[in-house]
This record gives C-alpha cells, structure tokens and sequence, in this order.
C-alpha cells in the first residue's frame, strides 16, 4: 500500500527509512534496526546520509550584510584608478541609484601565498589564509535591492515563502549532535533586514528553522530560550527527570511500547544534556588564552569563537552576521565605514580559518565569506533622502560581486570567473546565486536536483528549476 | 535540455518528483508540455476526485456487532478483507479525554471524568457528545484549525514603512469562532469568506463581512500585487478544493487540467477587487464611553495628520515660500531635472513645485508674458547689482517698447527694490493676494496641489512625519480598548479588470485577454464568463456547490483527519492527479453525500463521525503480531490512532489544570510568551507573523506564511526545555501545589491524589502514590535549588504536566 504521504511524519515515514535502509545498510541487525527505525521514524533531526560522499560536514556562512564592494576587497581593479573621477567606457547598467564616474578603491591590493591571490589592505588576517580561499569574482544575483537579494542568498527565492539554505541543509542532512539545535544564526544587536525570514524553514517543518541567537548578549540564558532553569540545581532537576522517566515508562509498557511515547521521553533526556552542552558550547571563557586572543575581543571574535565551538560540537549550519540592519551598505563615506567594518572581523575570520586549519577541521567545514550582493565601482550621486549626497560611497551592484569559500572540498588559493575590467559585471563564468547554491549543496553531498521536499503537489528545491554546480571550484 | 520526469525522489522511493518554478517555459520545449496536459487530460475525466460525488451503499454483514454506523461497515469492509479485526471500544475515562480534546480542545475535568464513567444512562455517550457540540469552547478549537487553513496572523509580514499591523485581523477569527459554534453551513461559511460584501448587505448580517479576512490576511510581499493575488488564490483553491491552482501561474499545470489561461481568468476576479481605504464598522459600539474616549483621541491624532498636509499644502501659494520658488526656479532655468531636484533640496523646496516653476517660468519666458517681463528684465542684471543698476533696469523696461504689465512696474518703482530678493518679494505677495479681484492669483495654478495629493511630493523628512502619525493611528486602532471591530473586506473595483495572461507569470510579459471565469475542467462544455462585477460571488457559489466535487470531499476529509489522527486522502490539500488515491473511496463519497443532504452541517458529520465504533475503538494495541506488522501506520484503523496534543490544546491544558485560565471569548489578540502573559485560551494569541516567537515554531505550530494542509509533528528537546524550564510550566505548577484546596489537605497520599485529579483527571494507583511520596520525600532531603518557594509539590506538579499521559491522547 503507498502511503508515503500519510503518516504524521510525512517527512520522513518508517517504511521510507526501512526502504532507505534496505538500500543503504543493509547488513544491520534486525534489533539495530528497529532500535534506529524508532528514532529516526521520528526524530527529524537525527543524522541523514547524503547522496554522495561529502566534502563538507558543516557550513559557516559569515553574512556580510549590506553588501561589501568587491572591488575594495578581493576584486582588484587596476582600471579603476586609471579612469578615477571618469565616466568608464563601458554602459552603464543600472542599480538602485543614480551613479556617476569610476571611484578607484581607496585600498591597496597585494599578492598572499604560495598562490598569489591578491587581497586588499582590508583583510590582512584573512589574506593569511589566501592559499584557503577559493573566490567567486563572477557572482551575480538578480536586482540592486536588499530585500529580494538577502532573500535570494538565503533561500533561493527573492519573494515567495521558500526555506533557507541551512533549512534545506538540516532536513536534507540532520544535525550530528542532538543536545544543539542543527542550524544557528547569529547576529548581534538585533536583525538584519528581512529578519527572521533569511533562516526561516517555509513549509519545512519549524524544526528545520535556523535558531536566531543575538550574540550581543554574553549570558547563556539570554542567548537561548529555556536554557537554564532558575528554580532547580541540575541534581533537583535529575530526581524530578527520574520520576518523569518512570512514569512514562510505566505508561509505556501498556501501550505496546509506541515509538511516539519512547521519543517524548528520550527528547527530556537529550534536553537535560542539552542544558549542559549549549551552555558548554557558548562559554568562551573554557577556551585558552591564546585562542582568545586569536580571535579577538569583543562581539566579532567572541561570536565567530562560538561558532567554531558548535560547529566542533555537530551544529550542521551557522550563520554569522555583520550585525543588525544593513551595516556594510556604504552608500557614502565608503573608505571609512569599510576600513571600520572590515577591522571589526578581519581579525575574527582570519583567526576562524587558521584555528580551522590547525584543528584539521577546515577539510570537513566549508566556510563561507559574502554579502548579498556587492557594490558598483563607479561613485553613487546624490539623491536626496537615500544618501548624504557626499558622492564618495558605492551603490548596490547585483550584476556582479565576491563571495569567497574556504575548507569544505572547496579549491585553495583559487579564483574563479572574473566581472569586467571595471568590476561592474560578471563576465566570465559568472556564477548565479542558484549555481552557489547547487555547489554548496554539492560540497555537502548532495545532488541539489534531489533534495525535494513534496509540497503544495509540487517538489520544491533550493534551487528551483534552476542552478549548476561549479565542478571547477571542487577540490 | 534537462527532462524534468527522471529525477528519483530522495526520501520517497519511487515516487515520481514533481518540480515546477516560474520559469520552467524556459527549460521545456512547448511540446512535451503540450504533450503532458494531453496525457493527464485523458486521466483527468476519470479521476476519483473530479467525478461527481455519489452515495455509495454500504457493505453489509450478516451478524456483528462491532459496526454501530454505516462509516463502521466501511472500515469493517476493508479490515475483514485484510484479515483483521477492529479493537473492542475505549474505556469511557479513555472516551472522555479523547472526546474533550477533540471537540474542547481541553481535557475534562476528574468530577466530570467519574460522573461519565459512572453515568447509567446508556445514552450517557451521546448526550456527553451533543453536550460538547453546543459548548461554544467547541468553536474555538475548531476555528484553529481553520486559521491553520487560512494562514491567519495579525500582521502582514515585511512591508518598507507603514505599520506591519493587522488592527482587524482578530474580526475574522472571531467570526470563524462563532461561525463554526453557529454551524453556518459549510456552503455559506465560504460563501462570506469569499464574497461577503455581495451578499451581507443588510444589518443583519453585517457581521459576515468580518468573513473576508480569510482572504486578506495574508504576506504582503512588499506589496506587490501578482504575489498577494497569488496568495489569496493558493488559499482559496488548495484550502477549500484541494486544487494547487497557482502551480499554473506561469504554465500549464504540469499534471492537473489547470492551464495558465485559468489561473489568469480568476486572477482576474481577484484582480477586479480592491480593499477599500475605509474598511466597514461591524457593529455599533457596545461600550459607548470607551468608545468616545477613542473617538476623541483618534480624531485628534487625524486632524493632526490632515493639518499638517494642509500647512504643507498651503505653503505653496504662500508668499514666503512663492518667493524661494521663483527665485530657486529662475537659478535653476537651465539645469536638468537631477540638478534642478539638489538645486531644491539644497533651499529646503519640494522638487515637483520646484520644477513646475522652472517650467511656469520658461513656457513664460518664451511667450515674452508681461507679468514677467520684468522678472526676467531685472534678473538679467549681474547678481552683485546695486539698487542702482536695478533701478536703472526698470526705467530701461519701461522707456522700451516690449509689453509690460504696468501694476507690476509700478509697483516696482514704488517699492524700488534693493536685490532680486526683494523683487521676488514683491512678486510674491502680489501672487499670494487671494482677493478675488486680483488677477495675478491665477500665476499660483500651477502649485495648488490639494491636502489629498501633496503626500507623494513632500521630502523624505515630511513623509516620514506623516508615516510615523500615521502608525501611531495605526497602533491606536490596534490597542485602544474602545477601537470598534472593523471587517477586513474586498470589494469590486467600480471597473471590472480585464485579466491577460501574464507569459511565464511575468506581469511585464502580457498575453492573450482571457475572461473571468471558472475552472474550465469543472464547467459543463459551454463556459459562461462572469458577468456580476469582479464576479468573485459567481465564482464562491461554483466552489460551494453541490455539484462542486471537490469541495465536500476536501472538507470531510479534514474533518476526518482532525478527529481520527489520519486523514482518508493523505494530502488534504492536494486532491490532483498526483495525490494518492484515498483509503478507503466509497466512505469519502459517503460521508461527502452525506454532509451536502444534511445541509452542509459541520456539525452534523462531526456528530455521525463521533458516534461511529471506529472512533470510539481503543488505541491500545497489545499485541505482537497482528496489525501492528501488517498494517503498521494503521491505515485500516484496526485501533484509535494514538493523538499528541497541539501546541494549544497543550498549553490550554496546563492552564485548565491550575485552574487560571481565563476563559473570556473574543477580542484582540493577547501576548502569551512574554513573562507576563496572558492565561487567555491560546486561540486569542498574537500571531506575529514576520517573527514569530521560537515556542510556536518549537510546537510545530502552522505557519502563518502559507497555507498550511496539516501541521508536521515533530519531537524536539527543545519542546522538553520548554516544559522543563519555562516560566508558564513552573508558573501553574506552583498554582496547582498552592491551591485553597490542597493547602487544606494534610496527608501526603491526600495531596497526590489531588495533584493527579487536577492534572491527570483522575486518581493515582498505589505504585504511583509510592513513587510520587518517594519523590517528595528525598527533594525534602536535598539541599534547597535556586529558589526555595518552589518547592518539591511544585516539582512533583510540574513531572505530573511533563508525563507523555498529559500530552497524549488515547
């Protein structure tokens, strides 16, 4: 009988995990198997076998939220100084605002490592890492505006209801470690523009939903929702768990020992452990000095820190994010907010990949480095109510911007397509939005063509009908 | 090219995957497009859920007992053919609970358990039903899965500036409340949902305009019209005929007989429907003096608002501000529009009047008018001009021979003016005159822009002024407690809008016209636009007809699937060609014939539902073999589904249990999940849809983004946490172990008896007392946690709220 859509767990049904494991394990022992099946069957978190052997484990994604400019970061354009203060030779495309002539970068570029990758004054720390870097020059996304490009990044969709990208991530994956939650999103101070929809799950279930963590805040409780319990130690909380365990396992036997009621009660257990383990792991003080240090004092190095921690501990999916609002949306004062901007985390996500690396961890995290879109290399004019009119910033650039990743199965020391001489647009092997995607989903093991979820008598993807891996950029 | 039929779907072995996207014109050729719709077409006449819906008999057994109702033969049939047999009936303490979540959506209470268990009236069962049904508690657990349907909130999601809330919203839910408490026919309840301001003219029933929210409601996708249609179509065909209607929004259905031309024909009912500025009073306000006490002060804060656009109207043809124009507009005579707009910004002017200037004054200069002669005679003179070299300009003006208009060179010479300022001056109150007689008031034509139309031309700073009053408006309406209840309608534009096909769903990308009018694989061969308005009653009375042969089957299937844990057709939602087949047809049919002869009653097919031997079968299945292996997800229903409860059924529960729920109906949404809470039944929760609060998300709550079929079920530590560490829990269980009653009581044993009435509804067993003195016994021993008040009673009240028997339902 087909009822692949009929059980309560729709998602994820019993007969589809014995079909699973009849193609995948098949040698495991009936008990074994009954044993997985009851959790499994139920637990949508617990840990998922992709379709190919993985690269990837886990994603850090760092969010520069805003858009930072390509051309002032790791895009040099020597054109632009030539033509400063010039109308370019080439047409104008448009973006949000009027714009005017080249605007050279204030930066100096220089080359890093064995591989030459050449970086701007910006980065110094991350530059260290240069022959990690694999750099997308040619990335373009589909119109100059926050809002339906942070939803693009994220979820694949500028407009419509769709999940997130760490959503798709931990339905299609699980989270190895049951006592966190599988897909954090981190951004201090508040949220950035669209808020909560850039980790929202969609029609997935809530489960899947990124966990938003302001990570201005230091203390545990303040940092997730019923973490702590202020009326009981941990030793009073065990007795009171103990008599919960025995009552339902008294009500348990007379109910033919339900794989439903089995779980509920396990679900206490992983929360004890849980209460445990996410304080562990947002505690930054077990770390030593040196590697505090490392990373740096205050918000940026004490949130990138965690998400190594998590990342460490299983968490699938972390989110970093600049900050609340749009903070690297320079539209004037460019030189200055970028300098200010990029010494608020060069610092961090330098420290990030070379800790990575030490702990042999880069191999399995793919760490990802982007805004939404980038910025144009031509100054913006003033317009009055949208900027100072000082005409020294950068407006939105959708048509061609920067997203670097590092570790993960991703090439080191690479750069990948190139925008035009000015930087404006992507011109070879430009790389859509959706083509990130289907590669970051490649890296993770999966046939970004087959991760479907059923819904609305359509198969939904993260990709759409759209997106092609970038086979060049894997290692 | 990439074929779209082979890919396997990941989970589902052997499922065929169904991917679409807005522009999937662009990867298929036409042919196998056309090709598919054939296919499907052919299919599509026999398919089970668009054939008209018949009455089918039921199967007949020679001798047993077990099938009370014709639904139980029917269910007989199929587990007799399996070879099984249906499980003996629950206990009636079983019944009970069973029957209260389901219909109350709280549990019963322990003397109202014992008095139905003891009950020797052998109609006790029916009458504890019909009681239940006449509750009007049994609305508000049923209106929720109903706002599950709608994708119901009290704000709109992300939108740029206005104010993100919903004052209204609340209207609807509470009319769905008493609707279904009503038991308005199913037939009607849609009807008002949809085209409410057709049909409740009269003051009767006006209340059911509050019905329209069922489609207003939703995202506002930054206010972009294709998507709010789209949405509002998405919950009106999936929600209420199981059709995925908006999977043709840029193509042909790729398995339906849905084509694009379709969903642009009732995109174009939608399209010719506009919610009014003012939206409808429901009802005359009950309490008069809050009432006035909002009326003062929301008339206050408007004619704030209407003042301040009339100053900023009125400036424009005020003398000060006619003099910065002119003189700003004749400096910036040969800018561009870009220039000329800084030009303006940079005196503190508003652009449009600034340009309309530039532009008065050239059309001016150009046809040598004598009003302006001098103007542009004194201006012509060097900018460091002494009065001297002005003077001798006028006496240059009038010695020529151009046209001059004499008041204003007179007047000029009188005043003598020192700079151009000062002319511009004179000009100005010469134009700002609004005697009748003076002729040069008409030169201001040009800037008298009225209060109604200055918004869109103030500067940012203006705008934002006038948004910030008006989301202050906004939120009294919200919040004051004398705000009147207003109904969140549509109604037709005064001009029906022609729809055209928009090619691939792009609105820039216009097709072929198509008429408004219904789904053509539902019509009889003749299709008959429609013709009254937006024609949005037309097309309500097509889907909630008895000819209609999905609509009743949807609802009974929902209905189905919220009392028995599973549903007949597995995707309520999705009765198309790529739907599994139901579980058991003839009963669909039956219960569909049904409902449409008893008159669309909800009530009704609940009740035939409720009084059924499948229903009321125990849920406990002891044994190994047998239909456990046979027919594990339990499709025959050989035994009652086991049933969580929802997130509000729960968080009801635990406030019944401690007694300090407040029962109050109706209203504006309440907060819940701050520390001070409301203990309101959690139906009248704020939806806040753009960030709705984790615990809701944790609970699997619907989302409010989209309609949503069912809700997923999911068993996640985080709910654990939840019951374990948040303040609600240890809030009720404190009240529970602090009770009038229990602090009467002396006896251990006494005490835990109480705790498991209040909590479990019924009396602990020996074991249970044992463990639970146990329990209490060694926390008196432990040394004191982080709070000394809460003490091991609290703790033992709060295990008992945690047990899975809390949270499940036999």
């Amino acid at each position: 009988m087909q009822k692949s859509l009929n059980s309560k767990h729709h998602f994820f049904t019993r007969r589809d995990f014995i079909n699973r494991l009849g193609n995948g394990f098949g040698a495991l022992s009936l008990s074994a198997l009954l044993q997985q099946e009851a959790q499994s069957a139920i637990n949508p978190l617990s840990p998922k076998k992709p379709h190919f052997p993985a690269k990837a484990k886990s994603v850090i994604h760092l969010f520069m939220n805003g858009g930072p400019s390509q051309v002032d970061t790791f895009d040099p354009k020597p054109a632009l100084t030539k033509y400063d203060g010039k109308k370019i030779p080439i047409d104008y495309l448009k973006t949000e605002r009027p714009t005017g002539a080249a605007l050279k970068s204030p930066f100096s570029f220089k080359k890093y490592g064995q591989s030459g990758l050449e970086i701007s004054e910006l980065f110094p720390n991350v530059a260290r890492s240069a022959d990690d870097l694999c750099v997308i020059r040619s990335m373009y996304a589909d119109v100059p505006n926050h809002e339906p490009s942070l939803l693009l990044m994220n979820c694949g969709e500028p407009r419509l209801i769709r999940p997130s990208v760490g959503s798709w991530v931990s339905y299609g994956l699980g989270t190895e470690n049951q006592n966190l939650p599988g897909f954090i999103s981190m951004c201090p101070g508040g949220y950035p523009i669209q808020e909560s929809q850039n980790w929202q799950a969609g029609f997935l279930p809530g489960v899947y939903q990124g966990t938003y963590i302001d990570s201005k805040h230091t203390t545990i409780n303040k940092l997730i929702n019923n973490i702590k319990n202020s009326k009981l130690t941990m030793q009073q909380q065990r007795s009171q768990l103990d008599l919960i365990g025995k009552l339902n396992r008294r009500h348990q036997e007379r109910r033919s020992n339900d794989a439903d009621l089995e779980s509920r009660l396990q679900s206490f257990e992983l929360a004890y452990r849980m209460q445990i383990d996410a304080t562990d792991a947002f505690d930054i003080s077990k770390e030593p000095k040196s590697i505090r240090e490392l990373y740096g004092k205050g918000i940026h190095g004490r949130q990138t820190l965690i998400a190594r921690r998590l990342v460490e501990r299983g968490v699938r999916y972390v989110q970093l994010w600049h900050g609340a609002g749009q903070p690297w949306d320079s539209h004037d004062d460019l030189e200055v907010n970028h300098r200010k901007l990029a010494k608020q985390c060069d610092q961090s996500i330098g420290a990030l990949l070379t800790d990575l690396k030490q702990r042999g961890m880069l191999d399995e995290t793919l760490v990802i480095w982007g805004g939404e879109f980038g910025r144009t290399p031509v100054v913006e004019m003033p317009k009055p109510g949208s900027n100072q009119g000082k005409i020294n910033g950068r407006d939105h650039n959708h048509w061609g911007f920067t997203v670097w990743m590092a570790g993960g199965g991703a090439k080191g020391g690479y750069t990948y397509g190139a925008t035009d001489e000015f930087g404006f647009k992507a011109v070879e092997n430009p790389v859509h939005v959706h083509d990130l995607h289907a590669t970051i989903l490649r890296l993770l093991g999966f046939d970004h063509e087959k991760l479907t979820y059923r819904y609305a008598g359509r198969d939904f993807r993260l990709t759409d009908v759209h997106g092609n891996v970038i086979d060049d950029i894997i290692s | 090219m990439k074929s779209l039929f082979t890919f396997s779907h990941f989970f589902k072995i052997g499922d065929a995957p169904i991917i679409c996207a807005l522009t999937v014109l662009f990867l298929l050729p036409n042919t196998s497009i056309g090709r598919a719709i054939s296919e499907e077409a052919s299919n599509s006449t026999k398919h089970w859920a668009f054939s008209p819906i018949t009455n089918p008999p039921p199967p007949q057994f020679q001798q047993n007992d077990w099938a009370q109702t014709n639904i139980d033969r029917f269910i007989l049939r199929k587990i007799k053919d399996a070879k099984l047999n249906p499980s003996k009936g629950a206990p009636r303490k079983t019944l009970i609970r069973r029957i209260y979540f389901d219909l109350l959506g709280h549990p019963p209470t322990y003397s109202e358990t014992e008095s139905f268990i003891k009950d020797p009236n052998p109609n006790a069962y029916l009458n504890l039903v019909d009681n239940l049904l006449s509750s009007p508690k049994f609305g508000e657990k049923w209106a929720r899965h109903w706002l599950d349907v709608a994708r119901y909130a009290d704000t709109k999601g992300y939108v740029f500036q206005e104010s993100r809330e919903y004052p209204y919203a609340y209207s609807y839910r509470d009319w769905v409340i008493n609707s279904l408490n009503q038991d308005l026919p199913y037939k009607e309840f849609i009807i008002y949902q949809l085209a409410a301001d057709k049909v409740a003219k009269n003051n009767e029933n006006k209340k059911n305009l509050a019905a329209m929210g069922f489609l207003t409601v939703g995202r506002r996708f930054l206010n972009r019209t294709p998507d709010i249609i789209d949405d509002r179509m998405d919950v009106t065909f999936r929600g209420l005929m199981g059709l995925t209607v908006a999977c043709s929004r840029c193509h042909d259905h790729k398995y339906d007989p849905i084509p694009i031309s379709d969903y642009y024909s009732l995109y174009g009912v939608f399209d010719s429907s506009e919610e009014p500025s003012e939206l409808p009073l429901l009802e005359s306000p009950n309490n008069l003096e809050a009432y006035n006490s909002f009326k003062s002060i929301i008339d206050s804060k408007e004619s704030e608002i209407d003042s301040y656009l009339k100053k900023r109207s009125q400036e424009l043809t005020q003398k000060s501000f006619i003099e910065k124009y002119l003189l700003t507009a004749s400096e910036g005579m040969n800018l561009s529009a870009d220039q000329l707009k800084k030009l303006a910004s940079s005196k503190s002017l508003l652009h449009e009047p600034t340009i309309r200037w530039r532009d008065h004054l050239k059309v001016k200069e150009k046809s040598g008018d004598p009003i302006y002669a001098a103007w542009f005679k004194l201006r012509s003179v060097k900018k460091d001009a002494s009065t001297q070299s002005l003077r001798t300009s006028l006496n240059d003006l009038e010695k020529s021979e151009s046209n001059v208009n004499q008041t204003i060179l007179s007047l000029l010479k009188e005043k003598s003016p020192n700079s151009m300022k000062e002319v511009a001056q004179i000009y100005a109150s010469l134009f700002s005159d609004t005697k009748s007689t003076n002729e040069f008031h008409k030169e201001l034509a040009h800037v008298i822009i009225p209060p109604s139309k200055i918004f869109p031309l103030l500067e940012t700073k203006g705008q934002q002024h006038v948004r910030n009053l008006r989301r202050n408006v906004a939120k009294i309406k919200t919040t004051h407690r004398g705000a009147p209840a207003k109904a969140m309608v549509l109604v037709d534009r005064s001009t029906p809008r022609e729809p055209r096909i928009f090619q691939r769903g792009d609105p820039n990308n216009k097709g072929k016209k198509v008429p408004r009018q219904f789904l053509g694989f539902l019509e009889s061969e003749e299709r008959i636009p429609y013709t009254e308005g937006s024609g949005r009653l037309e097309m309500a009375k097509s889907i909630a007809s008895d000819t209609n042969p999905l609509t009743p089957r949807v609802w009974v299937n929902r209905v189905w699937g919220h009392l028995m844990g599973s549903h007949l057709v597995s995707t309520p939602s999705d009765f198309g060609l790529r739907s599994n087949p139901p579980s058991h047809p003839e009963l669909l049919d039956y219960l569909a014939f049904n409902f449409i002869k008893g008159g669309w009653s909800t009530k009704k097919l609940i009740r035939s539902i409720l009084l059924s031997s499948t229903y009321k079968q125990s849920s406990i299945d002891l044994k190994k073999t047998g239909p456990q292996q046979i027919d594990p997800e339990n499709q025959l229903l050989t035994r009652a589904n086991r049933k969580r409860l929802n997130f509000e059924s729960f968080r009801d529960s635990i406030l019944y249990a401690s007694g300090k729920i407040d029962t109050t109906m109706y209203g504006r949404p309440v907060d819940i999940t701050s520390s001070n809470y409301s203990t309101r039944r959690s139906i009248y929760a704020r939806i806040e849809r753009q960030n709705l609060p984790p615990v809701f998300r944790t609970f699997d709550f619907a989302s409010p983004d989209v309609h949503s079929p069912k809700r997923p079920e999911t068993t996640v530590p985080q709910q654990a946490l939840f019951i374990l560490n948040n303040k609600l829990i240890q809030d009720q269980s404190t009240a529970i172990a602090n009770s009038q009653q229990f602090n009467q009581l002396t006896e251990h044993n006494d005490k835990i008896t109480l705790l498991y009435q209040q909590i479990l509804s019924r009396n602990p067993s020996n074991e249970e007392l044992q463990d639970s003195v146990n329990f209490i016994a060694s926390s008196q021993n432990q040394s004191k946690g982080t709070d000394a008040n809460f003490t091991p009673w609290d703790q033992l009240a709060q295990a008992l709220l945690s047990t899975n028997e809390f949270i499940f339902i036999d």
